[in-house]
């Protein structure tokens, strides 16, 4: 029993006319050393992905509609960083390569992005579980790893890290990115 | 009457070498090893019996003839297949059921197996099949051959159905013409029988309120909810129908202590109360289908396992037992179905425990094996009990294990359990303990108020208590031994909240504590419930407020996180990449918050544990850094003993070899030279 919910062909139709129009708003997430600078109602935002299953797409949706591309991801957590307008955000689905998973509308997906800071908001983790003979499913949540972005943006953005403000703006409340920057900054 | 037990020293199973080494500094891949022998049953005659084990690290499952002596394999695995063995159970006097699960297959793959066996000429033989079926075993029918009752995962849409059948119907997997029993419970995947082998008891867990309900089949068979409950709570143990109609449970609903009560299913009320134990919680208690009786009862005496029978036929024979083995502590693990044979587990806090075969009627003991071969060659020291009352009133209990008076560093690690609620330690053998007290440290473990065991106001007051009273009760103790024994230094260590514990400790007493070892531990209070988006949910963060107190911002006050300053002594931090329980996250913070705060400290991660080791050779790896550690920042000797260099110089390797290779500790270039070198001093001294 798969927990996936494979798009009914009646809907397909529609939905990949909808993906048509929305590709053109679509941005992708840029590699590390192609960053835009921020505009004055820009902030970054920054993700990692973990998995083993193979990711066709990421969707996001908020402010402006985001779509993460990712094939073939290793076991290790892979970083994003990129540019978008400062606002609400949420996760809205996933595909890989056995069809669309739809997150669980009991579990928060929301963020905010908020300007001229670096919103980390966690990490999106898909994992397998088989949990019997014919049976498997996948468990998928956004796990807080702040003190690992910290790390990930002082090595790979040390500009940034020393002039930006860094939050954490995933779902729940965390001090600790401000709290550590604090006392790093004092 | 035969007024004692002899007791016969034949070893029996074929896998158990016994060494002839003298007595050395046991090496911590020798202590931190599987069991050679374990889950002994005997078969409804009492003429067979099986066991599994591993041998060299490979899992063997053996028959044994009682009569003639004889024993062959039923499965031996090959080389590090890393295969465990589970849910061994007789189905009648000639057939078996185990299951395997294979850890390092990617597919994790979980097979089922029965085994049929015929004896001719005094040779048995055996011919193993594997089950075709899905499902689980309600009940063996273990009297009659080749009947049981299963509950099958049946159809494309794997329906779980409840089905009288036989054994060529679980190889074959097909059910076609069984009786399929019509009393299935909606969402229930645990089934009880009553003593007529009929179902009768059922019960669901609902993860998502976190209450379990109690069921049971009515003469009508209609499904009665007799009782639901959260189980963090309350403690709620179905034993059996007494004759009177009455379910004899084991239950604190009513009161402090669990203790054995009859009740009313159609009236849903707790009754009489027939056995409570004035200081102790019930564990469990024997039902005897036969008679409709309780035949004993069970609970935790000052941390050791004690049974107390109804019968003063039973009571006699049992200590009959006891006087036989020195007073260790029994568990009877099998019986044949007229209970005259038994498979006794005898062990104590400096035995990890020995298999007895035991004819109540002639009273003799037939000597099966030893759960650790090991614990033939070395001696270990005991636990000693340490109990004293608190300024507040309330008993704690406290285990000391001290390093012989040769070996001693004079070094005591205070070692808080985890939980911290409804987690205690016990007075049995600890192989993570005895490593650590075979090289010189003694070691303090204390049940602390949240610890079980104790009654619910016990375990209730922990609550909320991370930083404070739970760690006022184990300062308490220590002063004791701080006033009362010569240590000359003190160290704090252990896991899950024990690894938060032993960090607050040294914070609170940073005169006493000279180090401080973290392990998959917790430190940052708030993060605990939401660590994750899907622990957002209101049960689970009611759940979670249930033991670590209200998350309403002064949870950051109890997190260490918040205040490494306060740490003056070096600290090690070990942690499981993989743990979700105290996730990762936990470990890293506070190592960073350390370092940015200049605090001597290490860590160790582990990428592919989670919370705990899943691989001997990590939890190895882990324990020959600890002692490492310790000894580097309290500037102690080599541990004293025979052999002591080899054994030394095996861990250095050991060590060196865990920083090279990715699937034991995180790569470390540093530490792998570092511990090359001394391998290579201590050889070429």
């Amino acid at each position: 029993m798969h927990m996936f919910q494979l798009i009914n062909a009646k809907y397909s139709k529609q939905l990949l006319c909808l993906m048509a129009l929305i590709v053109s708003s679509f941005s992708s997430i840029i590699a590390a050393e192609k960053l835009k600078p921020l505009g004055k109602n820009d902030g970054y935002l920054l993700f990692s992905v973990k998995t083993q299953s193979q990711i066709e797409h990421i969707k996001i949706r908020g402010k402006k509609w985001l779509n993460y591309e990712l094939k073939d991801i290793t076991d290790d957590a892979r970083y994003f960083m990129t540019k978008t307008q400062a606002g609400d955000y949420y996760f809205s689905d996933i595909e890989t390569g056995l069809g669309e998973i739809e997150l669980d509308s009991e579990v928060d997906w929301s963020f905010t992005v908020e300007a001229n800071a670096i919103s980390y908001i966690g990490e999106l983790k898909i994992t397998e579980y088989t949990y019997s003979v014919f049976s498997y499913k996948e468990l998928i949540e956004l796990e807080n790893k702040s003190s690992f972005a910290i790390e990930h943006i002082q090595q790979n953005y040390p500009k940034l890290f020393n002039s930006l403000k860094i939050k954490y703006t995933g779902p729940g409340d965390d001090p600790f990115i401000e709290f550590y920057m604090n006392i790093n900054n004092d | 009457m035969i007024n004692a037990i002899k007791i016969y020293i034949t070893i029996l199973a074929t896998f158990i070498t016994l060494s002839s080494q003298a007595n050395s500094l046991i090496s911590v891949k020798e202590l931190i090893s599987y069991s050679n022998i374990s889950n002994v049953q005997i078969n409804p005659k009492g003429s067979l019996f099986t066991m599994y084990g591993y041998s060299d690290d490979n899992l063997k499952i053996v028959l044994g003839d009682i009569e003639n002596k004889n024993i062959i394999d039923v499965f031996s695995s090959k080389k590090n297949e890393n295969i465990y063995a589970h849910n061994l159970k007789w189905l009648d006097n000639n057939s078996f059921y185990y299951e395997t699960y294979n850890q390092k297959n990617t597919n994790k793959k979980h097979h089922a197996w029965i085994v049929n066996i015929s004896n001719t000429n005094e040779q048995l033989t055996l011919k193993k099949s594997r089950v075709n079926a899905y499902g689980f075993i309600i009940d063996a029918l273990k009297d009659v051959d080749n009947t049981l009752i299963y509950g099958a995962y049946v159809g494309k849409k794997h329906k779980l159905k409840l089905y009288k059948t036989n054994i060529n119907s679980l190889l074959k997997n097909n059910f076609k013409n069984q009786i399929q029993l019509t009393s299935k419970l909606k969402e229930a995947k645990w089934y009880g029988t009553d003593s007529e082998h009929n179902i009768r008891f059922s019960s669901i867990y609902d993860e998502e309120e976190h209450i379990v309900s109690h069921w049971y089949l009515d003469k009508d068979d209609e499904w009665q909810k007799y009782y639901e409950y959260n189980p963090s709570n309350l403690d709620f143990k179905p034993i059996g129908f007494l004759a009177n109609g009455q379910l004899a449970v084991i239950t604190n609903i009513e009161s402090d202590l669990a203790a054995l009560y009859e009740f009313d299913v159609k009236n849903k009320t707790l009754g009489k109360l027939l056995y409570s134990h004035q200081q102790y919680d019930l564990t469990n208690a024997e039902y005897n289908p036969k008679d409709l009786t309780i035949k004993s009862i069970t609970y935790k005496n000052a941390g050791e396992e004690h049974t107390e029978y109804f019968n003063t036929n039973d009571e006699n024979l049992y200590q009959l037992v006891k006087d036989a083995f020195d007073d260790q502590q029994i568990i009877e693990v099998s019986q044949n179905s007229n209970n005259t044979m038994k498979i006794l587990f005898v062990f104590s806090s400096n035995t990890p425990g020995k298999y007895y075969y035991f004819n109540s009627i002639t009273k003799k003991a037939l000597f099966l094996g030893a759960k650790k071969e090991f614990s033939e060659n070395y001696l270990f020291p005991k636990m000693k009990n340490i109990t004293i009352k608190s300024n507040e009133g309330h008993q704690i209990e406290a285990y000391l294990t001290q390093a012989s008076k040769d070996t001693t560093n004079n070094v005591l690690l205070v070692m808080p359990h985890g939980g911290p609620i409804g987690v205690r330690d016990d007075k049995r053998f600890d192989s993570e303990v005895q490593y650590l007290v075979s090289r010189g440290y003694s070691v303090l473990q204390v049940n602390f108020r949240g610890s079980e065991g104790y009654g619910k106001k016990y375990k209730n007051s922990g609550r909320g208590q991370f930083g404070q009273r739970i760690e006022q009760d184990i300062s308490t103790i220590v002063s004791y031994v701080n006033k009362n024994f010569n240590y000359e230094q003190f160290c704090s260590i252990g896991a899950s909240y024990g690894g938060y514990s032993a960090v607050m400790l040294a914070m609170k007493h940073p005169d006493l504590y000279k180090c401080v070892v973290a392990r998959f531990g917790v430190f940052d209070l708030p993060l605990i419930f939401n660590d994750r988006n899907t622990k957002l949910k209101p049960s689970l963060i009611e759940l979670w407020e249930n033991v670590v107190g209200k998350n309403d911002g002064s949870l950051k006050t109890f997190s260490p996180v918040y205040f490494a300053e306060k740490l003056t002594s070096p600290i090690l931090i070990t942690a499981g990449k993989k743990d979700t329980r105290a996730s990762f996250e936990h470990s890293n913070r506070m190592r960073m918050a350390l370092e940015q705060q200049q605090v001597d400290v290490e860590h160790v991660y582990y990428p592919r544990s989670a919370h705990g080791h899943n691989w001997l050779i990590n939890a190895q790896h882990e324990l020959a850094y600890i002692d490492n550690f310790i000894r580097r920042k309290l500037k102690l000797g080599a541990p004293k003993g025979d052999n002591s260099k080899n054994i030394l110089i095996e861990e250095y390797k050991l060590l060196a070899w865990g920083f090279k290779k990715s699937h034991i500790a995180e790569n470390r270039p540093e530490l792998l030279k570092w511990y090359e070198k001394l391998a290579d001093d201590l050889i070429n001294e």
